[in-house]
């Protein structure tokens, strides 16, 4: 896995740590604690861990495991 | 409904508290075993709750209740805080007013915070004008919270000043999803509630276990010597001079300190007694262990003869291997993983929850000097031919006293911070106690005086009434007095005070916590038959409990309370 890959999954136990390790690459939003405020948190996180700013709009298209990771790896 | 352990909060505000309430859940997991249930109302609707006397909030009887209200949260929304009205400043009545209410109704102890303001407003003229407001309803709010009892004030500024602005606004957040704060506030201000929490359980640490070699100094002094180790107003000495400073600030906290080094001790002491630039001496110390033996060992030792629980001790090593050692030998001492960088230690030790410190009361200020003379009470122990002898020898004398306004303080931190001698471990409230004596009960505080110029109040009991029974339905003894027989005398005097009072019966209860071993036996071992439900009866009419004759008992001169009428 790719140190970003890595990161990424890091942050994603951090926010979601109810999630199993085998099934966190194929989270989706609006399961398990994955609701709106989940959102907002993962975003917080995402945000802090990587250094970046995510505008507001981008928000809703970032709607599972693999679309973030690739957001990230794009910014 | 929860465990006997298990601690319910709510936080109430206008903001969602939802992420926060989660992180301080996690935080006091992850930090000691302190199972908390906290979880934030919807924001923005406590105003209705706490006026509905059948509401939610009052049905779950939370032990917490947060009030976190921000300077935004008075206004409208998205109001400019410069434009500050009438009507923003009657929202801020409102909230005293809410917090009134609560302490008078509720039952729950409140927490509430200061008010912070999260968006930037600028330094000209006008702004001046918000900060200085906002610095006039924290005042409104610390006036308040030190009227009521039970309350609880929970400072942001120096958190504000460290984490600055940038952390503190939520920006897009707010607007999203009306998160109180930014994510680089949000972690620390869970720190720092978490702390406050752990600290009103008693669950923070009281003893710091130091190193010495590259911990309290750089360098080694066994091979240094005292002059060669780094110690000193310039670099690398000085970051040690400034470790020290911040353990010296600790100690002006309550916190007692000891040190557990390998090394010589002479040479160890020497150097603490003699470099010109300690800024801590050997006084400062309550105990050491320096010699070979493994950490984890003399850490035991130390916990044995300061008569403390592993789970108040918090060590301090630069060495990785060494930490490793304790914190496995060490069940319950707190082993943080220090930063490699040592002029971040006192950052970092400074934003630990277990080292949160809330209230003083006089007793903590004296506590190195108490602790002290435990470890000259022990030396007298190991040279007394037999134990009454020994006893004798301390030249104690116990005064009991119904609970009055000087000692309230004092009864309260035993009631909370006790855990091994409490018979029931029931952490009651300050309201609890004013219930129980309005019922024709009472709250004994015992003092304990020795030749050694402690002078304290060390024992409470928690006395209700019904008929012709009195029941100790809390009996609570500090650790430092421990083996000393003053249960005894506490329970001879409490068995004087039931029959002068008409009680025909003297009943003890006991709740086994999973700490509370050396309490468990306070019963049985004064003559109370078991009666197999936790409760443990004396019959009077066969006389009073026999008095210890080791102590001498204060005399009944003061007349102002009831337990100054127990004659000698």
């Amino acid at each position: 896995m790719s140190n970003i890959t890595t990161q990424f999954h890091d942050t994603l136990r951090e926010v979601f740590p109810d999630v199993a390790d085998t099934e966190i690459s194929c989270l989706k939003a609006g399961e398990g604690s994955w609701d709106s405020l989940g959102h907002l948190r993962l975003m917080m996180a995402i945000e802090a861990s990587f250094g970046i700013s995510i505008p507001p709009d981008a928000f809703d298209k970032l709607q599972s495991v693999d679309q973030i990771e690739a957001y990230i790896r794009s910014q | 409904m929860a465990t006997a352990s298990q601690k319910t909060a709510f936080i109430l505000g206008s903001a969602n508290w939802d992420m926060i309430a989660a992180q301080v859940r996690k935080k006091c997991t992850d930090i000691v075993p302190f199972d908390l249930d906290i979880s934030a109302r919807p924001f923005g609707q406590y105003l209705t709750e706490i006026y509905t006397p059948d509401s939610d909030l009052f049905a779950a009887q939370p032990d917490y209740l947060i009030l976190a209200e921000r300077f935004e949260d008075i206004l409208l929304p998205l109001q400019d805080p410069r434009l500050i009205d009438d009507a923003a400043k009657a929202r801020f009545d409102q909230y005293l007013a809410a917090i009134r209410h609560l302490s008078a109704h509720s039952g729950s102890v409140l927490i509430v915070h200061e008010m912070t303001l999260t968006r930037p407003i600028g330094s000209d003229r006008a702004a001046h004008q918000v900060w200085a407001m906002l610095s006039e309803m924290n005042q409104a709010l610390r006036d308040l919270v030190e009227k009521l009892p039970d309350c609880h004030f929970l400072g942001l500024g120096q958190l504000v000043a460290k984490i600055g602005q940038q952390g503190l606004e939520p920006g897009k957040y707010w607007l999203l999803g009306r998160l109180p704060f930014g994510m680089g506030f949000s972690t620390p201000y869970a720190g720092l509630l978490c702390g406050l929490l752990l600290s009103l359980n008693g669950k923070t640490a009281r003893v710091l276990v130091l190193d010495l070699d590259n911990t309290l100094w750089g360098g080694v002094v066994g091979d240094d010597g005292v002059t060669g180790i780094k110690l000193g107003p310039d670099f690398p000495g000085n970051q040690f001079v400034q470790f020290q400073s911040f353990l010296r600030s600790m100690l002006d906290k309550g916190v007692i300190l000891t040190i557990c080094s390998k090394n010589f001790e002479d040479a160890a002491l020497e150097a603490i007694r003699s470099h010109p630039d300690m800024v801590l001496r050997p006084e400062d110390f309550v105990a050491w262990r320096i010699n070979w033996e493994p950490k984890s060992q003399n850490i035991l030792a130390l916990s044995q003869s300061l008569g403390l629980g592993l789970d108040s001790f918090l060590f301090i090593d630069d060495n990785p291997v060494e930490r490793e050692d304790v914190r496995t030998a060490c069940a319950g001492v707190t082993v943080p993983e220090m930063p490699l960088d040592v002029t971040e230690w006192p950052g970092f030790l400074a934003d630990l929850p277990q080292l949160f410190h809330h209230s003083q009361t006089d007793a903590d200020t004296n506590k190195t000097r108490q602790y002290a003379v435990r470890a000259k009470v022990e030396e007298l122990r190991e040279a007394a031919p037999d134990r009454e002898t020994f006893l004798k020898g301390l030249g104690m004398s116990v005064d009991m006293q119904q609970m009055d306004p000087q000692s309230r303080a004092r009864i309260l931190q035993l009631i909370h911070k006790t855990n091994q001698f409490n018979t029931t471990t029931i952490r009651y409230a300050e309201h609890d106690l004013d219930a129980i004596l309005a019922d024709g009960g009472a709250v004994f505080s015992v003092r304990i005086r020795d030749r050694f110029g402690s002078d304290e109040i060390n024992l409470v009991m928690v006395v209700e009434r019904t008929d012709t029974t009195a029941t100790i339905a809390a009996f609570v003894m500090s650790c430092r007095v421990m083996g000393r027989g003053v249960e005894a005398a506490a329970l001879a005097l409490v068995s004087e005070w039931a029959m002068q009072n008409g009680c025909t019966m003297l009943a003890g209860l006991v709740r086994e916590s999973d700490r509370n071993d050396p309490a468990r036996d306070v019963f049985t071992r004064h003559g109370f038959a078991p009666t197999g439900d936790g409760s443990f009866h004396y019959n009077l009419e066969q006389g009073s409990i026999e008095r210890p004759s080791w102590f001498h008992y204060a005399s009944a001169s003061d007349k102002k309370t009831k337990a100054g009428e127990i004659r000698q």
